[in-house]
């Protein structure tokens, strides 16, 4: 414990630095690819919240030695255990009698993972895997099977007029087996696209089954200062409720200028021949106090591309990854593998460029608008954003020095039902980064009075939640 | 064949004048006995499907709760052009209304119906606002509710005639387009509405037939069955409904209930389009989804304008009612086909066989049952 204190207190005091400036100090540069003696703390998360139940979460993650991270979690009554390497990752948790066990292998020209858990009804499986042609294609593979394939039968009349307690509902809908297959093809940085078919037997509420196909196509181009990210799905459902589905998604980020990203998107579903039963549209802006910058067209990106490729070339079986999160597990699985010490360099580099390029918002909004015809309800959302950087300053002042440090949401959705019912829900969150790995937040959402509170007269509770979170090399 | 209207005045007597507006041609029952004149009469028979009844009250919207509470000549028009009419069905709105006038109201129109031999469908549902579906949703009042309901409305009455071959059934729906009319998400209705009500339903009478809700008759109210279907609705349900106002979608409906299917509502907007629903629509309908049981035109009469009521009801001198036809291709339709089937017989009139409405009006032990509820009581019901 003494040991984890210490070395917390050493990378919150900033040691090692080189980066811009927080309020914790200047930012250091992670220690990726070094050995840790014997620990080093990677992760640590706390959050507590309060809605009427009180549910406390704990997460943390050690570096041990060279090759290996292991992780614990205690969410409420779920317990969970996993150590991973570079190859493999090996994960068990439990909650309530629940049991969850997962692993996977990644070999130099295949990823394999399978996931399996245990409920009420018996075990279910599911098994991912992805077989690497080259840097940029990838073939994916996966298989769902679930071992209940009991049908649920209501009680009897008489079961419930000698105790006169309701029966319990059946389970909901759920997945016997599911099977896909698909493409990833990732072109430089600039463009990526998935082909893929998924078959599936799904065992309804009703008891009766049904088979569904889906073709999905899906690709995100972003060549230069606008990107452009979009999806088309077709799904057909043979047996009792035969249908047919198309799902299509359009999204466009535009930089105005150098520090204006502006964004609309659009989702529709819809029957063809019968009726398009959804409609989403969404649009906004944001203000970034610094120039900002796509991910893929960064000072970063051709870094990422090298490395990736140099990574394959050893045989790490890497695919290429552009948001903070998957960036940092594909530098810290490079760090733990037997080459880091060649790949150091090359990892400290990715980082210092990512911090470089790094996009400080500082003033945003966002307007949805929505209708879901089968549920027969009209959606408007708004979200507002603030955030002042460090050094302190007002948000609509720029300077490239800055970086994040207290943001301020703000999201009130209505909806609006058959049969005049409003509901309205807000919610609000704070978050204070004391550096980029350190981050203090604070959330509060009032779920409003739904149409069903209305019906049942039930009120929901506000929900506040309050955190810490800690992640080295964020 | 001669075209007649009927005036009831508020005494109960009734005046026949040759019709000089298109009036409902009704009293079969001199007209077709002409030519049988030693037969013994006979009822007219039932068998011109089913149709929507409004239970009506007044039809003064802003008379409140001012006697008479039920107009007897509203009740009794709109049974006798169902009686003459052949209709073999008639589905109700129950209005839940805290057990107030609107419930009451309906108490004549189902004990009439079925005393006259008609299957009667009542619709537990509420006209407006969320007082019903609140009340079967709460497990502290849902048991209180259903019992009334099924109380007031479930025993059996007389037949009104030993001519009469039997006694209507009866039968409830469960709420009316629950998602259209009241925000409810399909997969809730099926969860928190139907269910419980049937539990409680088959628990006082196992013999009771059950229907589902059916959605709105749209492309709309097709994706809100299927997810009210895939969600177990037919675990809890005698009969599945649909409305169908449009045969568009009939290869999509087809295959969806595994029960026989009853379609609550159905019919086509403007008097000239009627007949041709009643007759090519609903064959199709028949034939294109085979588990169809019983049809209910959509309706006999209402206050709207959207053209689907087969006859007007016209306020005439001393508070009676002219019944007028609205749509008279379907209405000659209806009765050539009973004309037809009584082969010249002649046929009880009406008003022989319900002489006086107000038998089947609510009665002391009604209001006793409906003033001993959580709802109740009421200065209105004294």
């Amino acid at each position: 414990m003494a040991l984890l204190k210490a070395s917390l207190l050493a990378l919150l005091s900033g040691a090692g630095s080189e980066g811009p400036e927080y309020p914790l100090g200047t930012l250091r540069l992670p220690p990726i690819a070094v050995e840790a003696t014997p620990f080093r703390i990677a992760d640590l998360h706390y959050a507590f919240t309060e809605d009427g139940a009180t549910l406390s979460s704990f997460e943390t993650r050690v570096r041990a030695g060279g090759s290996v991270f292991v992780g614990g979690e205690v969410i409420g009554d779920r317990l969970g255990l996993f150590i991973d390497t570079q190859r493999i990752e090996l994960g068990v948790s439990e909650e309530s009698g629940d049991y969850e066990l997962e692993g996977s292998f990644r070999a130099p020209w295949f990823v394999l993972g399978t996931r399996a858990f245990h409920e009420e009804g018996g075990w279910a499986f599911a098994t991912a895997a992805s077989v690497r042609f080259s840097n940029d294609l990838e073939l994916l593979v996966s298989n769902s099977q679930n071992l209940d394939e009991s049908v649920f039968t209501p009680s009897p009349v008489e079961d419930f007029a000698e105790s006169g307690i309701l029966p319990p509902i059946g389970p909901p809908s759920r997945e016997l087996r599911a099977t896909s297959v698909g493409v990833l093809y990732q072109r430089e940085n600039h463009l990526e696209a998935l082909a893929d078919v998924r078959v599936s037997r799904v065992r309804t509420e009703a008891g009766f089954d049904l088979d569904v196909e889906r073709y999905r196509f899906a690709a995100l181009w972003n060549p230069d200062r606008f990107q452009i990210e979009g999806g088309l799905s077709y799904e057909s459902t043979s047996g009792r409720l035969a249908a047919r589905e198309l799902t299509a998604s359009l999204g466009i980020d535009a930089e105005v200028g150098s520090r204006v990203l502006a964004r609309a998107s659009t989702l529709q579903r819809w029957e063809p021949g019968v009726l398009r039963f959804e409609e989403d549209y969404r649009f906004g802006a944001t203000f970034f106090g610094r120039r900002h910058r796509f991910a893929r067209r960064s000072e970063a990106s051709p870094l990422i591309l090298e490395l990736q490729r140099r990574a394959n070339a050893l045989g790490y079986n890497e695919r290429r990854s552009y948001d903070i999160e998957g960036l940092r597990r594909f530098r810290e699985r490079l760090g733990i593998s037997s080459a880091r010490l060649e790949l150091k360099e090359a990892l400290d580099a990715l980082y210092r460029a990512q911090v470089r390029d790094r996009n400080v918002p500082q003033l945003g909004f966002e307007v949805e608008i929505g209708e879901d015809s089968i549920l027969t309800v009209e959606r408007r959302g708004y979200r507002a954003f603030v955030g002042f950087p460090w050094p302190l300053r007002l948000p609509f002042l720029p300077g490239e020095e800055a970086v994040d440090f207290l943001q301020a949401e703000l999201i009130v959705r209505h909806e609006d039902y058959a049969g005049g019912v409003r509901a309205v829900s807000r919610e609000l969150s704070v978050t204070a980064f004391l550096n980029r790995e350190t981050s203090l937040f604070f959330r509060w959402m009032d779920p409003g009075i739904a149409v069903e509170a209305v019906i049942l007269e039930r009120s929901l509770p506000s929900r506040f939640t309050a955190g810490f979170e800690y992640a080295m090399g964020r | 064949m001669e075209l007649r209207n009927a005036t009831i005045d508020s005494m109960g007597s009734h005046e026949f004048g040759i019709d000089r507006r298109g009036f409902l041609r009704i009293g079969l029952g001199g007209i077709a006995g002409l030519g049988m004149q030693n037969a013994l009469p006979v009822p007219v028979p039932r068998l011109n499907g089913g149709i929507n009844v409004q239970p009506l009250r007044r039809l003064d919207p802003g008379a409140g709760f001012a006697p008479p509470l039920i107009r007897p000549e509203l009740v009794d028009a709109q049974l006798m052009a169902l009686y003459e009419l052949g209709f073999e069905q008639v589905r109700i709105t129950l209005s839940f209304d805290r057990f107030g006038p609107d419930f009451v109201a309906a108490i004549p129109y189902v004990r009439a119906a079925r005393a006259l031999g008609m299957d009667v469908l009542g619709v537990i549902s509420q006209f407006t606002g969320y007082d019903l579906v609140q009340a079967i949703a709460d497990p502290a009042t849902r048991d209180e509710v259903l019992e009334t309901y099924l109380r007031i409305f479930g025993d059996d009455v007389p037949v009104a005639s030993p001519a009469i071959p039997a006694l209507g059934a009866f039968a409830l729906q469960i709420l009316n387009e629950p998602t259209h009319f009241l925000g409810i998400a399909p997969d809730a209705y099926v969860r928190d509405f139907l269910r419980p009500a049937y539990y409680h339903l088959k628990e006082d009478d196992p013999a009771l037939v059950i229907v589902s809700a059916a959605a709105i008759g749209s492309a709309t109210g097709l994706l809100q069955t299927r997810e009210m279907i895939e969600a177990g609705l037919e675990l809890y349900c005698d009969r599945v409904a649909f409305h169908l106002y449009n045969t568009k979608f009939l290869a999509e409906v087809a295959g969806l209930a595994a029960k026989p299917v009853w379609v609550t509502e159905s019919g086509a907007r403007g008097a000239a389009n009627h007949l041709g629903w009643m007759t090519t629509s609903f064959d199709r309908i028949r034939k294109e989804v085979p588990a169809t049981e019983r049809i209910f035109w959509f309706d006999l009469f209402d206050l709207g304008t959207e053209g689907f009521r087969l006859i007007d009801l016209a306020p005439a001198l001393g508070g009676s009612f002219e019944v007028v036809s609205e749509s008279a291709a379907a209405l000659d339709w209806l009765l050539s086909r009973v004309e037809e089937a009584l082969a010249g017989a002649p046929v009880v009139p009406y008003l022989e066989l319900v002489p006086d409405i107000t038998l089947y009006f609510p009665t002391d032990e009604d209001f006793r049952i409906l003033g001993a509820t959580s709802f109740g009581p009421s200065p209105w019901r004294s």
